[in-house]
């Protein structure tokens, strides 16, 4: 297994775990989910089927976003989509990355999709996959995850929760659950929970702030461009984020973008670069190698 | 420039060229449009763009196709696609080749396809270019190329069909003209097109056949006959085989091919492989790279 040996590093304040393998062209991933989840605990380990991989060809690095995993919480309560950006461009540019490929999956595609908006002088290329975040139209999480088991977080919800996202099961693998459950057992992990649910932080702060980005974001592509090569790609039996959400933000973004793909993956659900990693990781390579 | 060693073997009693090099897994490269066509003479130049590239990695063969290029015309009249499949089979079989990559384009799209279909024993991978043939629905050559600007298969009449294809002209290169005009200009491109139009060989034969295949071959995808790891590549502006015959064509197959993926070139018209031809090259070298 990879990805055993973490690495820190302080981003204005707040820990950051991350792991990196690899020489050649940065690639930065960025992985799913928010903080204060109470269905599941995502955290960097959610690339081990990719990571040593894309490592034969790349500078990989993949770290925990602001809140998940295991970086801190955000400051001063600031529970937004906006500051986990943030932290996230804060991140690159600690770790002196430039030229940076970025590939961000689900929450994590918008959150690409922003730094190359927002930062342009770090930003080589730019990889969205399968992001209802990012898209227009609407995700389907709350229907496809209403029948949650109870516990919320415990091993069973969190195997019940990635089941549900997935075409076949087959990549929920035991590595990945411990990390998760590990994870959701920390007490900052709980005490975002608390904020979020509890506290109401959710609908009062996180989904309000994150809509308002969004319209901004779709404003921006269609009047400026994403302005560097951009790939989008899409499992075809994602249950969370169907396959015409995908098109309609290809369609969105290659009206403005030439260097502009997109890629679908067969028998594939949310997770399309777990359950298919080989071709996943080769769309990955060959889109950023024939730049 | 690549591809200027052509090679020649018999195929049964057709004289065929085709161009070969690099090393590794073998790729076969079947252009599109077919014999005895007044808007083109494609041949295997179509490809001028892609082959070094491809042949960095892999062994890459790209042949003329039956009537088509400077291979010779069909024997007995048989004017028709399956004329065309059978030959491209007895050219893999001919010059020795197993367990090929097949990538086809428009008109050859449909013809990897069966191949694969009716030869899977030859096949290790599919992908299928922009191929109105093969798509569910029509294609709109005959709105799109409707009014030619000069005699049929002129040097003008050529580079203005091949714009009309494209999203940006700047792939249509002296050198793949060259090579068209000049095939446009032999007598047995000539003699095709007498067979195919004056003696109304297309109407009569090459297109109700094809018309009657194209229904067995959908239905055989349809009845998950498609058994080889297959990828449908499509150019995202094409005027004549619009995106909306690529989506259901990829949505058939997935429905009963495991590996089954579907790309879309931005700011590419017919010719997805000229017009982007290193992301093009990048899509077929990971593609096959991921079967090892």
């Amino acid at each position: 297994m990879p990805m055993t040996d973490a690495k820190w590093v302080d981003v204005d304040g707040i820990r950051t775990r991350y792991f990196e393998a690899g020489s050649g062209p940065p690639l930065v991933l960025v992985y799913g989910g928010n903080f204060g989840s109470d269905e599941a605990a995502s955290s960097a380990i959610v690339w081990n089927r990719n990571f040593d991989a894309l490592a034969r060809h790349f500078h990989v690095v993949a770290f925990d976003k602001l809140g998940q995993g295991h970086t801190d919480n955000p400051a001063n309560d600031d529970y937004t989509m906006n500051a986990v950006v943030q932290h996230a461009n804060a991140f690159i540019r600690t770790l002196g990355l430039s030229d940076v490929h970025l590939a961000g999956h689900s929450r994590g595609g918008y959150l690409v999709c922003r730094v190359t908006l927002e930062q342009p002088d770090l930003v080589a290329s730019c990889t969205i996959i399968d992001s209802n975040t990012c898209a227009p139209g609407r995700g389907r999480n709350d229907i496809v995850h209403a029948g949650a088991p109870r516990p919320r977080l415990g091993r069973e919800c969190q195997k019940w929760v990635y089941e549900h996202y997935s075409y076949s099961p087959h990549h929920i693998d035991e590595a990945f659950l411990d990390a998760a459950v590990e994870v959701a057992n920390l007490p900052k992990f709980q005490e975002s929970v608390r904020k979020m649910e509890d506290e109401g932080l959710r609908t009062r702060m996180f989904l309000p702030g994150l809509a308002k980005d969004k319209s901004e974001m779709f404003a921006w592509i269609r009047d400026r461009g994403m302005g560097k090569p951009t790939q989008i790609i899409w499992g075809r039996n994602d249950p969370t984020a169907p396959l015409e959400q995908g098109y309609a933000l290809f369609d969105l973004i290659a009206a403005t973008e030439p260097r502009c793909q997109l890629q679908i993956i067969n028998r594939a659900g949310h997770h399309s670069f777990r359950e298919q990693p080989e071709i996943f990781n080769e769309m990955l390579r060959g889109f950023i190698q024939a730049l | 420039m690549p591809m200027n060693d052509p090679k020649w073997t018999k195929v049964g009693n057709v004289d065929t060229r085709y161009f070969e090099g690099g090393e590794g897994e073998t790729v076969v490269l079947f252009y599109g449009g077919n014999f005895g066509s007044t808007d083109g003479s494609n041949c295997a130049i179509a490809w001028d763009r892609n082959f070094d590239g491809l042949a960095a990695n892999h062994h890459v063969v790209a042949p003329d196709k039956l009537g088509q290029g400077h291979t010779g015309n069909p024997i007995n009249d048989d004017y028709t696609m399956n004329a065309v499949v059978h030959h491209a089979a007895a050219f893999i079989d001919t010059v020795g080749l197993s367990n090929v990559h097949l990538v086809g384009h428009s008109r050859g799209g449909y013809l990897v396809t069966r191949l694969t279909l009716e030869f899977p024993e030859l096949v290790r991978s599919c992908t299928i270019v922009d191929s109105g043939t093969l798509g569910p629905g029509v294609g709109l050559n005959e709105i799109v190329h409707a009014q030619p600007p000069d005699e049929p298969l002129s040097r003008e009449c050529q580079r203005w069909t091949y714009e009309k294809y494209s999203y940006s002209p700047d792939h249509i290169t002296d050198g793949w003209l060259d090579a068209v005009v000049e095939v446009g200009r032999l007598p047995k491109t000539r003699e095709a097109v007498r067979k195919m139009e004056d003696e109304g060989l297309k109407g009569a034969l090459f297109l109700p056949e094809l018309a009657r295949q194209k229904a067995e071959t959908l239905r055989w995808i349809q009845d998950r006959k498609m058994k080889r790891p297959t990828q449908v590549v499509w150019g995202y502006n094409d005027p004549t085989a619009p995106l909306r015959q690529g989506i259901p064509l990829y949505e058939m197959i997935a429905a009963g091919e495991r590996q089954a993926y579907f790309h879309i070139i931005n700011r590419a018209g017919h010719f997805p492989f000229r017009e982007h031809p290193e992301r093009f090259n990048g899509i077929v070298d990971g593609f096959i790279s991921s079967l090892n």
